[in-house]
């Protein structure tokens, strides 16, 4: 039982409590103590007070609580309200955009586009050497404290590469011109950006498409002068043409691309199958220069004569028409829908 | 009681042997720092020592006025704490 186990312990539960209690006490008065001796010595050896602060200095950084000023007394906008003149332009400006203005204005800064202003000015000056001097200084500074930026700067003018697009801008703004359209790279873009199937006579028209690709490009509205390369494919097929393919190719050139689409093209066709059955293909290879350049050529026309209803739809589409066409003449049965199929994508 | 002396005395020196009285003490002090005792007690005795003045104040006049401070600003949490452990260790080794 309880009491007798108590008994045997010869303590109870209060004692037991009142034990843990003197514990408890004797523990605290120890840090007391403890706490006591260290205030004690601390202030026997002077270093209690140490980590305060004086009274004067306190009151010297004492947190301030007025309206329009921060805790440490300062006003935000104190130089709000104040301007300063300028003694390069003398206009008066803001003191907080007072230097960034001279920065611009004296054309010292990082971003004051002193170079170009330079260009402008010796463009129109005639140059003088003591210019240029001048110049180079403000080379020197323009590059943040390196001691190499002068061979820099003087190397500068010459690294201007005569190939780039700026500089051959000019000479590219001929209409139609052919004397630079035979080129050697194939895929090389023409500058010309107002050309115009429409504008141009048949003869032309013929000569331009027989020696380059003449697909004009939507995005760029750019004639291709991609030479017309020998395709293997189509140079079979190119044999096939007669005389009268060749002019069903021409009249497609001439016509103006309207939006009436079908029927145009569907009676053009049907003219050029009368002529296909009417003669018989002939393995010529003069005709009209369409024979070796015809892959190219043919496609051009396909390409010009689509020119005006959508120009990158119809370069890869008269190649096919290409195709279809030649296939007509190999298997006469084959119905003569695939020149119009480039018109039904069209539409 | 004697026997309740004998049975305190034996209790206590069991509580120094088996090292549980420093753990304990450690473990006050750490957590009357913690609680900002420390600190409130050292601004008191500033004051005392204000009182007395610098050069003068001795160990006794700390003592005497700050034990009785100390002992009721002791947090709750704190000594139900202490109390616990005490407890506990009674429990475990009061044969």
């Amino acid at each position: 039982m309880k009491m007798e186990d108590m008994s045997l312990l010869g303590l109870d539960n209060t004692k037991l409590e009142a034990l843990a209690q003197d514990i408890y006490s004797d523990l605290v008065e120890d840090s007391c103590l403890g706490l006591c001796f260290e205030v004690h010595r601390a202030v026997k050896q002077g270093y209690f007070f140490l980590d305060d602060t004086d009274q004067e200095s306190m009151k010297d950084f004492e947190i301030v609580d007025q309206p329009g000023v921060d805790i440490f007394g300062q006003v935000y906008n104190q130089w709000k309200n104040k301007e300063c003149v300028c003694p390069n332009c003398n206009r008066s400006i803001a003191a907080s955009r007072f230097a960034p203005h001279l920065e611009k204005c004296l054309g010292m800064g990082r971003n004051s586009s002193r170079i170009a202003n330079r260009r402008i000015a010796s463009s129109n000056n005639v140059n003088n050497k003591s210019e240029s001097d001048q110049e180079d200084n403000d080379d020197v500074n323009d590059n943040d404290w390196s001691y190499g930026s002068e061979k820099k700067a003087k190397k500068r003018k010459s690294d201007k590469n005569p190939n780039s697009p700026r500089r051959s801008k000019s000479l590219k703004h001929k209409n139609g011109e052919l004397s630079n359209s035979v080129n050697a790279d194939p895929y090389k873009y023409n500058y010309n950006t107002g050309i115009n199937y429409e504008t141009l006579g048949p003869d032309e028209l013929r000569s331009l498409l027989t020696t380059q690709c003449g697909v004009i490009s939507e995005h760029t509205k750019k004639m291709c002068t991609r030479s017309s390369l020998p395709d293997a494919d189509t140079m079979v097929e190119s044999d096939c043409y007669d005389a009268s393919d060749g002019q069903v190719l021409m009249s497609r050139l001439q016509w103006d691309g309207s939006s009436d689409i079908s029927p145009s093209d569907s009676a053009s066709s049907k003219a050029s199958t009368n002529n296909s059955d009417s003669k018989k293909p002939k393995k010529k290879k003069t005709s009209l220069g369409l024979n070796s350049t015809g892959g190219g050529g043919g496609s051009g026309s396909g390409g010009g004569s689509t020119g005006g209803g959508g120009g990158s739809g119809g370069g890869s589409s008269s190649q096919s028409s290409l195709v279809g066409l030649a296939n007509r003449k190999k298997k006469p049965k084959l119905p003569v829908p695939p020149a119009p199929s480039i018109y039904d994508n069209l539409n | 009681m004697s026997k309740d002396s004998k049975m305190r005395a034996t209790i206590n020196q069991k509580l120094t042997e088996m090292g549980e009285r420093e753990r304990l003490k450690e473990l006050l002090r750490a957590k009357l720092t913690e609680c900002g005792w420390r600190d409130q007690l050292k601004a008191n005795c500033k004051d005392v020592i204000k009182e007395k003045g610098l050069e003068h104040v001795t160990v006794e006049d700390l003592v005497v006025e700050i034990t009785p401070k100390g002992r009721v600003l002791v947090p709750d949490s704190v000594k139900k704490e202490l109390l616990q452990r005490i407890r506990a260790f009674l429990a475990q080794h009061a044969t």
